[in-house]
């Protein structure tokens, strides 16, 4: 009603306000509009059509031949040993990584933003490095170091102990991959918490100095607080990307035949879910079944992020106070 | 607001509505069969048809400038679109460094009208290609998958235009050929081959474990490279610093068996390829056991003591005692011969037999088919007889990188080495072994079995399963493969 009445007492204002809106709204349209168009034809149709090739026996080239089959490939998933097995695995490695890779870049971060630090640049190129060098190149420098045989370190230590031949990939895989997945990936995480950092009002921090706070209760009771934002937003990305993890294992710690990437399979250890659902599409051809195990992790991947939302109430510090939230 | 400016306004309604018909017609396009009149009119300006060589009965194959011809005699179609200066386009999908862009342009300016665009192979982009309806008209695969894309009625049975070309002359094809062949149809050809179970050599390591080197005349049994094994093996304290034998997979540890088994008169598969057998076939375990006893003893590489790369590269540098590849890895060794053990630091010899019969066929044959939905088959024809007898086939052959796919091309090998020569003198007795082809199971992707070999070897070399559950396992897998290919394809 309150609006109605304020269209007829002001007329030459709302057509003002109107065409200002259309306006505004065609460049808005304008600018969303090719990504919302790439979004629709290149994440949301292909995720819809994985949904549907999962109810089916889809192989990736009996597209005219194809069967219905229900739940049966999301019934085959629970009952897959090996299935059950990565999931595991990837759950070990996202509870283990993911905290460490939050602490690790955090602590860099902090070390980091220290204005009297000298050659910050330096040391933050050098940190920030390994998060863009390609992969491939990556994974194969670590194989260089770890090899058993005729790896960098086992060939530092055998200058001790002669002979010395610790097979890291295999024997440790998981925590050669933890530790490479640390490097990788502190350098992208420790900008984004820099970003966090550098947004901590000074004046807050010089006041719980002057209040007689020691450098510890100023970093927990103003920095950490203000940062729980970017923390939580490290989180989520963190647990989405360790469950989706996939080429690392599979270079690092392959072990196969030389007929290509296919037949290449990971120490047990190393056997992560991703790497379980590529070798079911690609070297098994089930297409439909790799679609049902990719959509049981969207679903599970959905649940933790959400747990970790419904947490973020008790811990993370919004400066707009949240419906529920603890005061 | 009166209606007709209501309906200018770009409203989120307005704007979904318009977005969701921009993507689905998009999306419909990508999808969609394709259109052949539209197609013709893109590809074929000039109005010259290539229609299924079967329904045309169109034009002309300009043989002379190719000197090939095209057209299979009882259809009486052809392609030769260039006669009236329109364009054909094919897709090629193949690597860049078995097919140059040289090579392309060559063709291209042989055939003005036809327009050749090469992709790089790829497995994944080739499934969303057949999935859209428009597959590469030429494609990069290997012989023992051929089976599977025929029942899958993905690629071209290539008999006519065989039976009447001049260049590619059935009588002239190697034998790894035969992998092309599938229930009378001729689907392709190898690219080059090689008879893959020769072994090659570390002089250097030999020499050095004081180990005389083994006959090249005379093939070894399989029990006498486990023995060599142990003793070209050299470890420093754990470190193994020369593995003993690189790979007794072989390929492939699922053909080689195949292989090993065809010298008993056995076969892995079941007659109707429906499963296999593994846990019954006593010569098939005998085999597996003996790996797994090679990787226990650590002499090979394997899952607890693997590769640093692959065991031909390990073998230039010295790091293995001998490989067991064909003679395509010939062309390796020549070409580092600066390497540790490139060159004549390396020798060529015959292939093992596990039973006494000799056996030395292809089991990769890596080559080229025409997909079934071609819209220029004789276009296609066209490429692929330039590709399989033209300027490429003679290149192929002077490198070194695999025997020729025609006989007639055999004296192009390279003989210019004292390696290369050895190399002859040994791979000249070995092909009198390699006229078996392998039996290509339709129904699956054989990797399956590899992987899962991989898998549960690593277990059992753990302790964590037995031997014979590592048996048991494979087979499952491989039989679960092979029941969900055979559901798949109807």
């Amino acid at each position: 009603m309150a609006a109605t009445s304020q269209s007829v007492n002001l007329p030459l204002r709302r057509g003002k306000r109107g065409a200002r809106a259309r306006r505004v709204a065609r460049w808005f349209y304008l600018f969303i509009g090719p990504w919302l168009l790439g979004f629709v034809c290149l994440s949301l149709f292909p995720l819809l059509f994985a949904l549907v090739i999962s109810f089916t026996n889809y192989d990736g080239l009996n597209l005219l031949s194809v069967k219905f089959l229900g739940l049966g490939n999301y019934l085959r998933a629970l009952q897959d040993r090996n299935a059950i097995f990565a999931l595991q695995r990837t759950m070990i490695f996202a509870l283990v990584s993911v905290p460490l890779n939050l602490l690790f870049s955090f602590c860099i971060a902090l070390m980091l933003t220290r204005e009297r630090l000298r050659a910050r640049g330096v040391f933050r190129t050098l940190f920030y490095l390994p998060s863009i060098i390609p992969i491939v190149a990556t994974v194969w420098i670590w194989r260089l170091i770890m090899d058993r045989n005729f790896g960098l370190i086992n060939g530092l230590l055998s200058l001790i102990s002669p002979g010395t031949a610790v097979a890291w990939l295999v024997d440790y895989p998981t925590m050669v991959l933890i530790i490479m997945s640390l490097w990788i990936g502190t350098g992208g995480a420790m900008i984004i918490f820099m970003a966090g950092l550098q947004g901590v009002p000074r004046e807050l921090e010089e006041a719980a100095l002057i209040d007689g706070a020691n450098l510890f209760q100023m970093f927990r009771a103003i920095t950490l607080p203000l940062v729980t934002p970017v923390v939580f937003y490290q989180l989520i990305l963190g647990i989405i990307f360790s469950l989706q993890i996939l080429i690392e294992p599979i270079l690092l710690t392959g072990i196969g035949s030389t007929n290509g990437l296919m037949t290449t399979i990971p120490p047990r250890p190393n056997y992560m879910y991703m790497v379980h659902v590529y070798n079911q599409i690609f070297s098994n051809q089930r297409f439909g079944y790799g679609a049902a195990l990719l959509w049981l992790l969207f679903i599970l991947t959905l649940a933790l992020t959400l747990i970790v939302f419904r947490t973020s109430r008790y811990w993370v510090y919004y400066e707009v106070e949240q419906e529920g939230a603890r005061t | 607001m009166n209606q007709s400016r209501k309906n200018d306004m770009l409203n989120r309604r307005r704007f979904l509505q318009l977005l969701v018909a921009s993507a689905g017609g998009a999306i419909l396009a990508a999808c969609g069969a394709p259109n052949p009149a539209a197609e013709e009119s893109s590809t074929n300006t000039g109005g010259a048809t290539s229609a299924p060589a079967a329904e045309s009965a169109a034009t002309s194959a300009p043989a002379a400038e190719s000197g090939a011809t095209s057209a299979p005699a009882e259809s009486g179609a052809t392609s030769a679109p260039a006669a009236s200066g329109g364009t054909t386009k094919l897709t090629v999908m193949y690597q860049q460094n078995e097919l140059s862009d040289d090579e392309v342009k060559q063709f291209m300016d042989k055939n003005p009208g036809i327009t050749v665009e090469r992709i790089d192979n790829d497995a994944t982009k080739f499934k969303a290609m057949l999935t859209a309806g428009t597959p590469p008209d030429l494609f990069r695969t290997q012989g023992p998958v051929v089976p599977n894309l025929v029942e899958r009625g993905i690629v071209l049975d290539l008999g006519d235009y065989f039976n009447s070309s001049s260049a590619l002359k059935v009588d002239d094809l190697a034998p790894a050929n035969n992998l092309y062949v599938y229930k009378g149809g001729r689907y392709g050809m190898v690219k080059d081959w090689s008879p893959d179970f020769n072994l090659f050599a570390n002089k250097a390591a030999f020499e050095e474990a004081n180990v005389p080197l083994p006959s090249t005349t005379e093939p070894l049994r399989y029990t006498d490279l486990s023995e060599l094994a142990k003793q070209l093996t050299k470890r420093e304290g754990d470190r193994t610093t020369r593995m003993g034998w690189g790979n007794p997979e072989g390929l492939t540890m699922v053909r080689t068996l195949q292989i090993v088994l065809a010298e008993q008169d056995q076969n892995l598969y079941k007659p109707d390829f429906t499963a296999i057998a593994l846990a019954e076939t006593s010569q098939a375990v005998a085999f597996l056991k003996y790996v797994f006893d090679l990787a226990k003893e650590n002499v090979i590489w394997n899952p607890l003591n693997p590769s640093p790369s692959w065991a031909g590269d390990d073998f230039v540098k010295g790091q293995v005692g001998f490989v067991q590849y064909g003679y395509w890895y010939s062309g390796m060794v020549s070409t580092t011969k600066d390497a540790a053990v490139g060159g004549d630091k390396a020798v060529f010899l015959p292939a093992p037999t596990w039973s006494g019969k000799q056996l030395n066929p292809t089991i990769s044959g890596t080559g080229m088919v025409a997909a079934k939905a071609t819209k220029n088959p004789d276009a296609a024809w066209k490429f692929f007889e330039y590709y399989m007898s033209g300027a490429p086939a003679q290149t192929r052959a002077k490198s070194g990188w695999g025997v020729p796919a025609l006989k007639s091309l055999y004296p192009q090998m390279p003989q210019e080495t004292d390696f290369q020569k050895q190399v002859q003198q040994v791979l000249q007795e070995s092909f009198k072994y390699a006229d078996y082809t392998l039996a290509a199971n339709p129904y699956y992707d054989d990797t399956v079995f590899d992987t899962s070999w991989t898998s549960n070897l690593e277990q059992a070399l753990r302790g964590s399963i037995s031997f014979d559950q590592l048996i048991q396992n494979v087979e499952s897998d491989v039989n679960a493969a092979i029941a969900d290919g055979k559901a798949a394809i109807g």
